[in-house]
């Protein structure tokens, strides 16, 4: 062992003879100090955020009536007048009683929305500022908290950082239910002791907490680890081929130690080099963070294993290419190739990833024997039954001028209550039309019809309501369309064959026809758009909050809506729907949704937290599931008789619901992790589309395996399925150790969340998680297995060798 | 007795496989085998590609052997326990630029094991022996190609090992340093240790060697005493033992011819005195010239028999190869 620490000792005494620890030292040195007078103050918080005003339409209805109200007494009335007089006007303009509404305005209104919304927030941060705010007159019977009763005490006295925490904390208590509470405290950042002129940098703890768990890891990985381990590879590179030269190796060789040994040896000293370096590095980063910016996280100092590891690899080829050819140059030149190989494989994989997952279904319909695929852009494809390949489907009539690999480039159009109509031989449903895909704020849609003759083109036809969120099948001949406020209307499939569109003459067109305007001038439609449609909405209208989900059963033509922890049941009478106080369940919490199914005599219904819920809708039973998973849900298929559900969660994993004995378990689907969608077949199975488009049918009573419709996979999913995921699963990734430092800084932070500060970025993703995500610790795996193979490979060709 | 005897190699052997199919074979060793008792310094000769750096490596396990067999002091020759007995000196001692000579005996001393208190302790002792005390503290990157070398010679007495393999130690030492090195080797055998060593400077080993082995092309062409090579190599030719001898006379130098009948090829140089240099068959023919002269007047001042020398008996061995390949080293 003595022989071994010498190697290990002489490998640094080497470095430290080079210079190269004091030219390391030097450079540490030199960022720390460029770090060293970076530091924060506590100011009072006063920052009003756009998250903060959780209910915005309620803060303005409150303001807005404050305004038309004769008395001019109030909190609300003194903070209406003084907001400015275009907001004022805005706010008017939007509540202003409005006996014409047509249903065609909505679109209109949540712009309006949006708009005064906007000027209302910019008014109150004016208002918050202003030091002349604060009225003793209007707020002397204000109840204030605490803080706000010394800062009223003293409010002559306060400076401009106080005057504005007062004001925040006046609005707060007027607000209490529309505004959220803020932290007392907020953080400005400073360097040299001056104030950084950034106003996004006065940040909350929770803020500042986010910063240091996810940037600062990123920022240290990308920057400082990547330049610190090349730097390291340049200065350690000499040491191997140094001990490979004649006079030397032979000595070195004679000795009583063992040739293994020896090479491992001195591959484990330059690793205490940069060991060194690098808990200089990171106890002088954490040190100053925690000093100056109080971040004491730990995980920085996780850093340094970290670094050492990422050294550690990349020396791994150096120190074996210096062994086999005793250059230096070489071996420099082998970490920088290994360093583009790893770049360009993570390049490539994230590059081939993304394509893949954009063309990765991501919703199934499978209807009357007819397969239909949805990919992460809404482009659709059809499963031809004969060759089994899927083809392009829904695709504007002007796409067939494109040329294809143009054409696959084009997202699609979502389309909703696609169905196939078995008499008509023709798919329908209702699609954005491809000119408004880029208007966030459209919700206009043009019922389709598409048939196998025509290529599967989307014929545009009438347009859909206002607002349509929903559409259902009726086997009984119509479509029905539900709206984000709860109307329905029908629509017979007879409207739709007698609807006769305008086109624009083609003597007008000059060139190739753009592909995303629309052949029809439907403009000059002879027909109202509202007179195709029946309204058949029941007569109590429902709040929007409570139509998160809505829930189809074909069987009856019942309709369910979820929303605020209420479904709603609504029940067709024959000629229209409707609803009574019985026909309302209340889940015990109230819980966002996240999927719905209904069949027979039961909704279940997929929420956040996660959790799972069964209402029995004749005995009015709610039961909370079982559901062993953390998990999120995406998707929900219910049978017919609504005795079995099929859930889909973001890990792709398919989960059987047993209503009847209240059970969930995992099926045995294939692709088991991989299931990007599922579909409800007839009354004996279920279908599941994988990540590589292949469909399978399963038995809904036990999820075993029933029947296959195949699919096939594209060209870039094969090279990426069979070629770039596995090199890229089995290569290290020395450029993604940030995950390991991230993950464990979430994980050492403790949180203590303060319930009435929002969360910045909370929203999650809905759709299947990425695989990396649920694996931070792969990058050390994968790194450990190569360090192994590269000093094994070393080793045997060392110990094999006659020098 | 094995005991004895510390180093032992029976038909050893080496072939390289050489070219991109390693179809072609070059024998570096053909077979050898040698003993080399405790105590005794054993020269190794051969001109270049004869194959003494390849059996050297093999005793210190840097290749390994394709046949036969070898050992140091009964332990597998490059076993761990073999090289543990053995002092190194490589033919172009390399110290790493960073290495001071103290810095290099701790290295060099913690690879055999030797703990740091030992290194301190020996060090000043060896420094002083190989002539580098007062300098050792210097960097190694410093010192002359004698000072590497001596400082390589004393890293390999540094854990006092049984058997010092010396691969050229005088080479690039100036005469002195030569004298002083032959001087510590001649100590050290008589301590005990074995001296096996490897060196172009003939006359050197003549001088210092008790007994040598001659390869050429991988093959033992000679082992044995120094002094028995003469006696050797004419058996070998077949010729009877004659021998040359130098005579220094003095008297009258017109007798001179009677004295040196029989003796055509007698070369004579006058002045002072009279010197002759001469080939007789054996001892009763040098009586005879000796009470020849004496008779005709002359007196014997001095009289010298001249044995083969080292360098005529290798030149002799390894042939015109030999001369060839080694002229520039042996002039």
């Amino acid at each position: 062992m003595k022989a071994y620490l010498a190697v290990i000792k002489d490998a640094f005494r080497a470095a430290v003879a080079a210079k190269l620890l004091y030219v390391m030292l030097v450079l540490i040195t030199i960022f720390l100090a460029v770090l060293v007078p970076l530091s924060f103050r506590s100011i009072p918080s006063s920052r009003l955020r756009q998250l903060d005003i959780k209910r915005p339409f309620d803060l303005a209805t409150r303001l807005y009536e404050a305004g038309e109200s004769s008395s001019n007494g109030g909190y609300d009335a003194y903070i209406w007048s003084q907001l400015g007089e275009r907001t004022q006007e805005r706010v008017s303009e939007y509540f202003k009683p409005d006996s014409e509404a047509k249903p065609g305005e909505d679109f209109n209104r949540i712009n309006q929305g949006d708009r005064m919304n906007f000027l209302v927030l910019g008014d109150l941060r004016r208002l918050i500022e202003e030091p002349s705010f604060y009225d003793a007159e209007v707020f002397s019977d204000l109840e204030l908290e605490e803080e706000g009763e010394s800062l009223v005490a003293n409010v002559k006295n306060l400076n401009d950082e106080e005057a504005a925490r007062l004001n925040r904390l006046l609005l707060e208590a007027v607000f209490p239910l529309e505004l959220a509470k803020s932290p007392a405290t907020g953080v400005r950042f400073t360097y040299l002791g001056m104030d950084l002129p950034f106003d996004n940098l006065v940040v909350t703890q929770n803020e500042l907490r986010s910063f240091s768990n996810l940037t600062i890891p990123w920022i240290l990985d990308k920057l400082v680890l990547s330049i610190g381990v090349l730097v390291a590879i340049l200065f350690t590179a000499n040491m191997v081929p140094e001990m490979l030269e004649p006079g030397s190796l032979n000595l070195l060789l004679s000795k009583p130690i063992r040739r293994w040994g020896l090479f491992i040896s001195k591959y484990l000293g330059a690793c205490v080099f940069s060991f060194l370096n690098a808990c200089l590095l990171f106890i002088g980063i954490w040190l100053i963070l925690g000093l100056r910016l109080d971040i004491w996280n730990i995980a920085f100092l996780v850093c340094i294993p970290i670094y050492v590891f990422v050294f550690a690899i990349y020396y791994s080829v150096s120190a074996s290419v210096g062994l086999i050819f005793r250059s230096p140059i070489l071996s420099v030149i082998s970490a920088l190739l290994f360093w583009a190989f790893c770049f360009g494989m993570g390049a490539s994989h994230d590059l081939m990833s993304s394509l893949v997952e954009s063309g990765s279904p991501e919703k199934l319909v499978v209807n009357h024997g007819e397969y239909v695929k949805f990919d992460g852009e809404n482009r659709a494809a059809v499963l031809d039954r004969e060759t089994r390949e899927w083809s392009t489907a829904f695709q504007s009539p002007n796409m067939d001028e494109v040329p294809a690999f143009v054409r696959g480039l084009i997202p699609g159009s979502s389309i909703l209550g696609l169905s196939y109509d078995s008499e008509g031989e023709r798919f329908l449903g209702a699609q954005v039309p491809l000119r408004e895909l880029g208007n966030p704020f459209s919700t206009s849609r043009y019922v389709i019809t598409a048939t196998a003759k025509n290529d599967w083109l989307a014929e545009q036809k009438m347009k859909a309501p206002p607002l349509t969120r929903a559409v259902f099948y009726d086997e009984e001949g119509s479509l029905i369309f539900v709206t984000f406020s709860g109307k329905v209307y029908r629509l017979m499939l007879e409207e739709i064959d007698r609807f006769r569109p305008q086109t624009m003459p083609p003597e007008r067109r000059l060139g190739p026809r753009n592909p995303l305007e629309s052949p029809l001038k439907t403009d000059e439609d002879p027909r109202g758009t509202m007179d195709y449609y029946m309204d058949i909405s029941p007569d109590s209208s429902i709040a929007t909050e409570e139509i998160e989900l809505i829930g189809w059963d074909a069987a009856t033509k019942r309709i369910v809506f979820y929303g605020n922890g209420r479904l709603t049941l609504l029940k067709w009478n024959g000629s229209q729907y409707e609803w009574t106080g019985r026909d309302r369940y209340g889940l015990p919490r109230e819980l966002a949704g996240r999927a719905i199914a209904f069949g027979g005599d039961h909704v279940i219904i997929g929420v956040d937290e996660p959790s799972l819920f069964t209402v029995a809708l004749e005995s009015g039973v709610v039961t909370e599931l079982p559901w062993a998973s953390d998990a999120d849900v995406v998707s929900m298929v219910a049978a017919s008789d609504g005795s079995r559900a099929i859930v889909l969660d973001d890990t792709g994993v398919v989960w059987q619901v047993d209503t009847t004995a209240d059970v969930v378990k995992r099926v045995p689907v294939r692709s088991q992790g991989n299931v990007r969608a599922i579909s409800a077949g007839d009354t004996e199975t279920f279908w599941a589309i994988d990540k590589n488009s292949l469909v399978y049918a399963y038995r809904w009573s036990d999820g075993a395996y029933e029947k296959s419709a195949a699919g096939s996979m594209s060209l870039v999913q094969g090279l990426y399925t069979y070629g770039v995921q596995p090199l890229y699963w089995v290569s290290p990734k020395p450029g993604e150790f940030y995950r390991v430092v991230t993950h464990l800084a979430e994980l050492t932070t403790p949180r203590d969340v303060d319930e009435d500060e929002p969360e910045a970025n909370s929203d999650s993703p809905r759709g299947i998680r990425d695989e990396q995500d649920r694996s931070p610790w792969l990058p050390v795996w994968n790194g450990l297995a190569f360090i192994l193979v590269m000093l094994m490979l070393a080793v045997v060709y060392f110990e094999r060798q006659d020098f | 007795m094995i005991a004895n005897m510390a180093i032992q190699a029976e038909v050893l052997e080496k072939t390289y496989l050489e070219g991109l199919t390693r179809r072609k074979k070059f024998h570096a060793l053909r077979g050898i085998s040698l003993e080399v008792p405790e105590g005794e310094i054993f020269g190794l000769l051969g001109p270049n590609g004869a194959g003494k750096t390849t059996f050297i490596k093999i005793l210190l396990g840097i290749i390994r052997k394709s046949g036969g067999h070898a050992t140091v002091y009964g332990h597998p020759a490059g076993s761990r326990e073999a090289r543990s007995q053995i002092g190194y000196l490589p033919e172009q001692m390399r110290i790493p630029k960073h290495l001071t000579g103290v810095t290099a005996l701790e290295y060099y001393g913690a690879l055999n094991g030797l703990h740091s208190q030992e290194i301190r302790e020996r060090s000043p002792g060896l420094f002083e022996m190989v002539g580098l005390a007062g300098r050792e503290r210097d960097l190694a990157r410093k010192y002359s190609k004698g000072m590497v070398q001596r400082l390589g010679l004393a890293q390999a007495l540094l854990h006092r090992p049984r058997v010092l393999v010396l691969d050229e130690p005088t080479d690039g030492l100036d005469p002195q340093a030569r004298a002083g090195m032959r001087k510590v080797l001649e100590r050290l055998r008589d301590e005990g240790v074995t001296i096996f060593l490897n060196s172009h400077i003939l006359q050197e080993v003549e001088l210092i060697c008790d007994r040598v082995a001659i390869l050429h092309k991988g093959e033992m062409r000679y082992c044995g005493s120094v002094e028995d090579i003469g006696a050797r190599l004419r058996a070998e030719n077949g010729e009877q033992e004659s021998f040359e001898v130098e005579l220094k006379l003095q008297g009258e130098a017109n007798h001179l011819s009677r004295v040196l009948e029989g003796f055509p090829e007698a070369e004579v140089v006058q002045g002072a005195e009279i010197q002759v240099g001469l080939r007789v068959q054996d001892q009763v023919e040098l009586d005879r010239l000796v009470d020849r002269a004496r008779t005709h007047g002359f007196s014997l001042i001095h009289l010298q028999r001249n044995r083969v020398s080292l360098e005529d008996a290798f030149l002799s061995i390894v042939g015109g190869d030999a001369t060839e390949s080694e002229g520039a080293k042996l002039s």
